[in-house]
């Protein structure tokens, strides 16, 4: 083979790097702070938000302004699923079996979080890919982001106006399960392999192929249409499971599934690179970080008290003049580039030593 | 006998109350290599658009290799055994040369959805398969080094080049050209005339091209058409169509 399949020293250090990551969240879940474990959540869900809506945006080429809708459909359907067996087997038993302890969840409750996520998955590739039959068959560009956002406000102005799921205001869920950041980055390690895989297979491919030109894919046998309502389909079933993993993290409040989270994820799929999975886990922890963190920290910028959030327009104009493909562009993280640069920039430092010896000599 | 590949039988299709292309019957046998020539705006491309599914014409019928395929989509004809260039080129830029090739084995490949996330055997069967056919169509044309390289940063006459060779991942049985000299310098036409031929030979299919280079047609093509205002006016053989009088006038005027 021409071709190497598996590089032994990329391999190894992404097992290593995947350890880290679950060792620090091991760490911190176990210090006793309140609030790095719900930051590290947070940033760890929205990681696979924004992988989901890379799929669209970056790898099929379509902008898409309604994954707050899918958000939220996985978050209701994780909801119900939870509360269906609440309601089975009784409160007591469900504290027994599933509820958190001091130590942390009961094995079960992890299974329950999986489970319910993964059904929440399902149902909302189902519902993308009607989404995607009824919006990508006709259109694209500008008109298709007009009609994903407009589904979106209908997921969202619908479960407003069920009374059961907590209207505007949203409902403390009795079955929250509070999951703890390992389980979140696990699951998030399994999405990144999940697409990242199926980018690299035959689908993938088309996918990308459809990105870059419509007309030539079809005329190199890629079914355009199909791709894209498999893209999309693939994209909704990660943003389920995004939302369904979020169920169990969050006060339920369908309004915070508006198009401000929409935006948000754009915003953070952008800022890492269209296109770049990695990209947009590394953009994730800036944007949730910044949001969650500084804001709440109450370090403002100096005459802007009101509205922190001021930071957040600079960055993007910023990091859009300057370097518009995003923090990573279209290419993705690896540590054999990670190596390179670091062995570069090293030669570096050792050749201005060597120049600069036979200088001090003269 | 050699098989007919691909048969057109008075095609027609009318834009507004335009009729772009009139009455068009082309039929091509296995390995042929026809030339199909025009004044600017003599219907060439829309005739290309027909025949590989771009456009639906407004009467008459395409076969292909035996199938009637006048209203099937573009993607399902490659299945069949057609496949095209374009005259501006369409490469799927910010892929690798490889990906660009492998892209047209896609419709060779079966494996399914969980094959692809979970890189079952079927999996690395068929995408080593792919990888070493598409490897052998780049040695071919002369684009190998370049594997690993994106798209938009080939050469413009290499990209040309690349575009024949996706072309040819799917293995067509007829091959359609459209305008691949355009842009070229003399020497680059040139080695893009030995290109063709040894194509042909190569991987026995029946290549249609759509040209201006007049030295190009001439040089290789058996027969040629030539449409002016959407109305085929002559066939023949290169030395026939040199000397028709139609030909001459549409081209030149009276």
């Amino acid at each position: 083979m021409a071709f190497k399949r598996i590089n032994k020293r990329n391999l190894i250090s992404n097992i290593v790097s995947i350890v880290l990551l679950i060792t620090v969240c091991i760490i911190v879940n176990n210090t006793g702070n309140m609030q790095w474990p719900q930051y590290i959540s947070k940033i760890l869900i929205f990681s696979i938000a924004a992988l989901a809506l890379n799929v669209v945006c970056g790898c099929l080429g379509e902008f898409a302004l309604g994954h707050g809708g899918f958000l939220l459909i996985g978050y209701t359907v994780a909801f119900l699923v939870g509360q269906g067996i609440y309601g089975l087997i009784g409160a007591s038993t469900f504290k027994d079996l599933f509820y958190s302890t001091r130590e942390g969840l009961q094995p079960l409750g992890y299974l329950l979080i999986v489970g319910d996520s993964l059904i929440a998955a399902v149902v909302t590739a189902i519902f993308g890919f009607l989404v995607g039959v009824i919006a990508l068959g006709r259109l694209k560009g500008d008109y298709l982001a007009i009609v994903t956002l407009g589904f979106g406000l209908i997921f969202v102005n619908i479960a407003n106006n069920i009374d059961f799921l907590g209207g505007t205001t949203g409902k403390g869920i009795s079955t929250k399960l509070a999951g703890t950041p390992v389980l979140y980055a696990v699951m998030l390690v399994i999405t990144i392999f999940l697409v990242l895989s199926f980018m690299k297979s035959r689908f993938g491919r088309g996918i990308l192929a459809c990105r870059d030109d419509n007309i030539a894919s079809e005329a190199c046998g890629v079914p355009v249409k199909k791709y894209k309502v498999l893209a999309f389909t693939f994209s909704a079933f990660i943003a389920g499971l995004a939302g369904g993993l979020y169920a169990h993290y969050n006060t339920f409040a369908p309004g915070t599934f508006g198009q401000d989270l929409s935006i948000e994820l754009l915003i953070i799929v952008v800022l890492g690179g269209l296109g770049s999975l990695t990209g947009s886990v590394i953009a994730s922890i800036i944007i949730v970080l910044y949001n969650l963190w500084i804001c709440s920290m109450g370090w403002v910028p100096p005459f802007f008290k009101n509205n922190p959030k001021i930071i957040y327009g600079v960055v993007l104009v910023s990091i859009m003049l300057f370097r518009s493909s995003g923090i990573l562009g279209t290419s993705e993280f690896s540590w054999n580039w990670f190596y390179d640069k670091v062995k570069k920039v090293w030669k570096k430092i050792l050749s201005i030593f060597k120049k600069k010896a036979p200088k001090e000599v003269e | 006998m050699a098989q007919t590949v691909l048969k057109a039988n008075n095609i027609s299709i009318v834009f507004g109350g335009l009729h772009a292309v009139d009455n068009f019957s082309i039929e091509i046998k296995e390995g042929e290599l026809v030339g199909l020539i025009g004044p600017n705006g003599a219907g060439k491309t829309t005739v290309f658009n027909m025949l590989t599914g771009v456009y639906v014409p407004t009467s008459g019928t395409i076969e292909l290799r035996g199938q009637d395929v006048t209203k099937m989509d573009p993607h399902s004809r490659v299945k069949i055994g057609i496949s095209r260039t374009f005259q501006n080129i369409r490469l799927f830029k910010r892929m690798s040369v490889l990906e660009n090739v492998k892209v047209s084995s896609n419709i060779h490949m079966t494996y399914k959805i969980f094959d692809g996330i979970f890189k079952t055997r079927k999996y690395w069967e068929q995408e080593d398969k792919a990888t070493n056919e598409a490897m052998e169509i780049l040695k071919v044309l002369g684009l190998e080094e370049y594997v690993n390289e994106q798209a938009q940063n080939l050469p413009y006459g290499k990209q040309r080049k690349l575009e024949i060779a996706r072309a040819l991942a799917s293995h067509p049985a007829i091959l359609c050209l459209d305008e691949p000299a355009a842009g070229m310098n003399p020497i680059e036409t040139e080695e893009l005339m030995e290109t063709i031929k040894l194509v042909r030979d190569k991987f026995k299919t029946a290549i249609l091209l759509i040209e201006h280079d007049m030295k190009l047609v001439m040089g290789i093509c058996e027969w040629i058409k030539v449409i002016s205002f959407g109305k085929e006016i002559a066939t023949g053989t290169p030395d026939e169509i040199k000397n028709n009088k139609e030909v001459i006038t549409a081209y030149l005027g009276e």
